[in-house]
């Protein structure tokens, strides 16, 4: 069987997920293969130790340009008449199909898709929930099945301005994919049927990598040993930066020494510094930017404990990478996170948008050196237990049999695709 | 006169202006700088006003051209400054190169950069401008925008005394962005050289200072609104449900998750209230998730941004205002509202306290306070007289102490006192 997972750019930093997924697929024999529109010389550089380029060279398919109509209509003749040398059968069968349903657009259909016909695939797995929109029509012209991940922001937030925005794409899918069972009832919410074959496969975490030794230093949070709080995550809005802030100054207020430092860039910079100023807090936040995935290790090992104030999370990997170096974690409730961390065991989980609650949280584990140390033995026990990539693995596999061996979902009726000429 | 908080910085208020500025010999000759075109309302509204003044003539320099028909109602001049595009702005420098070089207001080095493509053609709008100031006959320049001065020091060598405003995020954000050394260096330059600079609140006038500024230079001239032009209305409810109304760009500055969560609890303390966002920008779709999250998604209207009339009109019809806000001047949208005389609740961030005295013609709330935000929205649905009262209030302050008129006087005022401060 095979698979074509559907991703924009291949590698790129901030998916590991994707990477590890691919790879251990193909480790475990799997006839796997990537079907992206970018795949920069930057993304493998800094994926190097992860992935060897060259051989796997012959798997990764980038399709033809789309977002520029020119070099689109430049490129169309040649790419076409390639898909059909290549795959002749496929091909024309795709654009009989094509333009009996859709008409000439279906022309378009293939140009995009040509990377995706020309590896025959039994199954194309769109990574990002919203991507399939642009993809409803492939199984009924390839003949293949259509399987989603849904990983948050496409669940959470993505088109709400617009309830029918997953209308057409629940009923032509034979496999979905969340990361957790939160998730899963907002798919509900948005139209899902409850009764479509679904998995909950959380995230994995390699979790030797993430293996720290860190000293006990016993209470903290007095000037002379303030209380380390470590964030990591994208500077949005997504991440509640703003209760995070809310929360370290209350921590002070209420006597304990804070130092903070924040991992990440992004749109979120001037707010979250205007913020940091507001709270008197600009000599106690210390914006790091961007560091490699590498870099984080030290500061996990440095930190007490790791704040996670977000407002949305599909599941939270950088909540998952501090669980399994042992480190305690302070978060909100937001949709995965609730199952990332075990209250109480392995963190504290308080209310989204609740800064003064956080606060709490923060003050009691710098009070409390044994409560840290169970919550961080604890934590690199779930990980270990829990979130281990090899059982990720297995659950995949597991997914794509059942999928193989399931009859195919309904043909699309009635809604035409989605589409996006212009990106 | 009202009493205004006393912040002991020495700022000068408008209220305290001369009665009788100096007289000296016909209008004052200003040159205002650096507004993109068209300009937002409240510039407008201020150039309109301006140049209804007999004492003040107005030139502008600016990269678009304004209108004809708005530069012959307003008797105004303009000046064209480069905008960037190489072709036209070739056309703009020709007739300027030769006294310009001359006058040495443009370098010949900088000259080449350009021509050679090693600089774009706006980075010659600061040289063209203090040209312009030191050529023109000006008396005054007005920078409305500091930051065409801390982006073009070259307008500050100018003999011309200058005048420029502290106003919003220039001065209470962007100098505390990370890496932002640089633009506070260039600020505590440019506080050193103006003649003399217009705070937009007593609460800004403080942080200026922080930021260099010599108190002795600032002068506060509150934001104002056209009050006359604002139709009132009684702000009766209609039926049961409490409509809550928001006016501003959805940008994290104006804090409406707070709005949100603010709903959504007033709503589960049993008032059936509605919000109304009037406003685009890149928070769209995170007012829409807090909304959907805290399931309020059908008791929030995101009506994107509307005409000017449109917005009276929604404001007439609402029978709250409410503004989260965490990072302000004083608000225009608050003003309106209050002109319309609508109750506001408002979070008491930069100069608002100045605007709304809470429980008299509005209620403050603290920054980020949403619970305080739910209180004052259920305590307004609870007592409707007091909604009035507030609203009532609101509508008088506004004629009273922000009608443009006062905003317009204080400006004269200032351009006056500049002038005449050159003079001696």
């Amino acid at each position: 069987m095979r698979v074509v997972l559907v991703v924009p750019t291949f590698p790129q930093v901030s998916e590991t997920f994707i990477v590890s997924k691919f790879v251990g697929l193909r480790a475990r024999g799997w006839d796997v293969h990537v079907a992206c529109n970018a795949s920069p010389d930057a993304g493998w550089q800094s994926a190097r130790s992860e992935i060897d380029r060259a051989a796997v060279a012959d798997r990764i398919h980038v399709g033809p340009p789309t977002r520029n109509r020119w070099r689109a209509a430049r490129a169309l003749p040649g790419v076409l008449l390639r898909t059909l040398r290549a795959e002749p059968r496929a091909t024309l069968t795709y654009l009989a199909r094509g333009l009996r349903r859709f008409g000439p657009v279906a022309v378009w259909y293939l140009y995009r898709d040509a990377h995706i016909v020309a590896c025959r695939p039994d199954v194309v797995h769109v990574e990002f929930g919203a991507l399939a929109l642009d993809r409803l029509h492939l199984p009924e012209l390839l003949g293949c099945r259509l399987t989603v991940s849904f990983r948050g922001h496409d669940l959470s937030y993505v088109g709400l301005e617009d309830p029918h925005l997953y209308d057409a794409l629940w009923p032509v899918l034979s496999g979905i994919h969340v990361l957790g069972d939160d998730l899963w009832a907002r798919a509900v919410q948005r139209g899902a049927r409850p009764d479509q074959p679904h998995v909950s496969i959380a995230p994995g975490v390699d979790v030797d990598r993430f293996a720290t030794t860190r000293p006990e230093p016993g209470v903290v949070g007095s000037p002379s040993r303030p209380l380390r709080v470590l964030s990591v995550g994208r500077l949005s809005w997504t991440k509640g930066y703003e209760y995070a802030l809310d929360a370290v100054r209350r921590a002070r207020a209420a006597g304990c020494a804070v130092e903070y430092r924040i991992v990440g860039e992004g749109e979120y910079l001037e707010a979250i510094c205007s913020w940091r100023h507001e709270a008197g807090l600009d000599e106690v936040v210390d914006l790091r930017g961007h560091v490699a995935h590498d870099g984080v290790l030290p500061l996990l090992a440095w930190a007490d404990v790791l704040l996670h104030a977000s407002v949305s999370e599909g599941f939270g990997n950088a909540v998952l990478e501090a669980q399994a170096s042992g480190l305690p974690v302070v978060c909100s409730d937001a949709e995965g996170l609730a199952e990332n961390v075990e209250d109480g065991v392995t963190g504290i989980v308080v209310a989204r948008r609740d800064g003064p609650a956080l606060a709490d949280a923060l003050v009691a584990l710098a009070r409390d050196p044994e409560r840290r140390a169970a919550m961080g033995h604890a934590g690199s026990a779930r990980a270990a237990a829990r979130f281990a990539l090899a059982d990720q693995l297995d659950a995949i596999e597991r997914f794509y049999r059942g999928v193989g061996s399931a009859p195919a979902a309904a043909r699309a009726t009635g809604a035409a695709p989605v589409v996006r000429v212009a990106g | 006169m009202r009493t205004l908080p006393d912040l002991a910085n020495g700022a000068s208020v408008v209220d305290d202006a001369p009665a009788n500025p100096i007289a000296a010999d016909g209008p004052v000759r200003v040159l205002v700088i650096g507004i993109a075109w068209p300009p937002e309302t409240f510039i407008e509204r201020l150039l309109d006003g301006l140049s209804q003044q007999p004492r003040v003539a107005l030139t502008i320099a600016s990269s678009r051209r304004p209108p004809t028909g708005w530069l012959e109602r307003t008797g105004s001049a303009w000046l064209g400054l480069p905008s960037g595009s190489r072709r036209a702005d070739a056309r703009l420098l020709a007739p300027y190169l030769a006294p310009a070089v001359r006058q040495g207001s443009l370098s010949v080095d900088r000259l080449a950069a350009v021509a050679l493509g090693r600089a774009n053609s706006a980075s010659l709008r600061g040289d063209l401008a203090f040209h312009h100031l030191e050529t023109g006959g000006f008396d005054v320049a007005y920078v409305p925008w500091i930051n065409t001065l801390t982006e073009h020091p070259r307008i500050l060598d100018a003999a011309v005394p200058i005048v420029t405003s502290c106003r919003g995020s220039l001065i209470t954000i962007a100098p505390f962005v990370e890496g932002a050394d640089r633009y506070r260096a260039e600020l505590a330059t440019v506080f050193d050289r103006v003649h003399a600079v217009h705070c937009v609140s007593h609460a800004i006038v403080g942080d200026a200072v922080a930021l260099g500024l010599d108190p002795a230079k600032a002068t506060v001239i509150t934001p104002a609104v056209p009050a006359a032009a604002f139709t009132a209305s009684d702000h009766t409810r209609r039926g049961g449900r409490l409509d809550l109304i928001a006016v501003g760009s959805l940008t994290w500055r104006k804090g409406y998750e707070h709005a949100v969560v603010a709903l959504a609890d007033a709503r589960a303390r049993g008032v059936d209230a509605h919000l109304t966002i009037i406003g685009d920008g890149p928070e769209r779709q995170r007012v829409r998730y807090t909304a959907f999250d805290l399931g309020v998604a059908d008791h929030l209207t995101l009506t994107g941004t509307l005409p000017a009339d449109d917005v009276a009109r929604h404001l007439r019809r609402a029978d709250l205002f409410v503004h989260p806000s965490s990072n302000e001047g004083i608000s225009n949208a608050v003003l309106e509202a209050m002109a319309t005389g609508l109750a506001v609740v408002v979070a008491e961030s930069g100069g608002m306290a100045e605007a709304v005295t809470s429980g008299h013609d509005g209620l403050l709330v603290p920054v980020g306070d949403r619970g305080a935000l739910a209180d004052a929205i259920v305590l307004l649905a609870a007592d409707d007289a007091l909604r009035v009262d507030l609203g009532r209030n609101a509508r008088a302050r506004i004629g009273r102490d922000f009608d443009i008129s006062r905003q317009i006087a204080g400006f004269v005022g200032l351009f006056e006192a500049a002038r005449e401060r050159t003079d001696r």
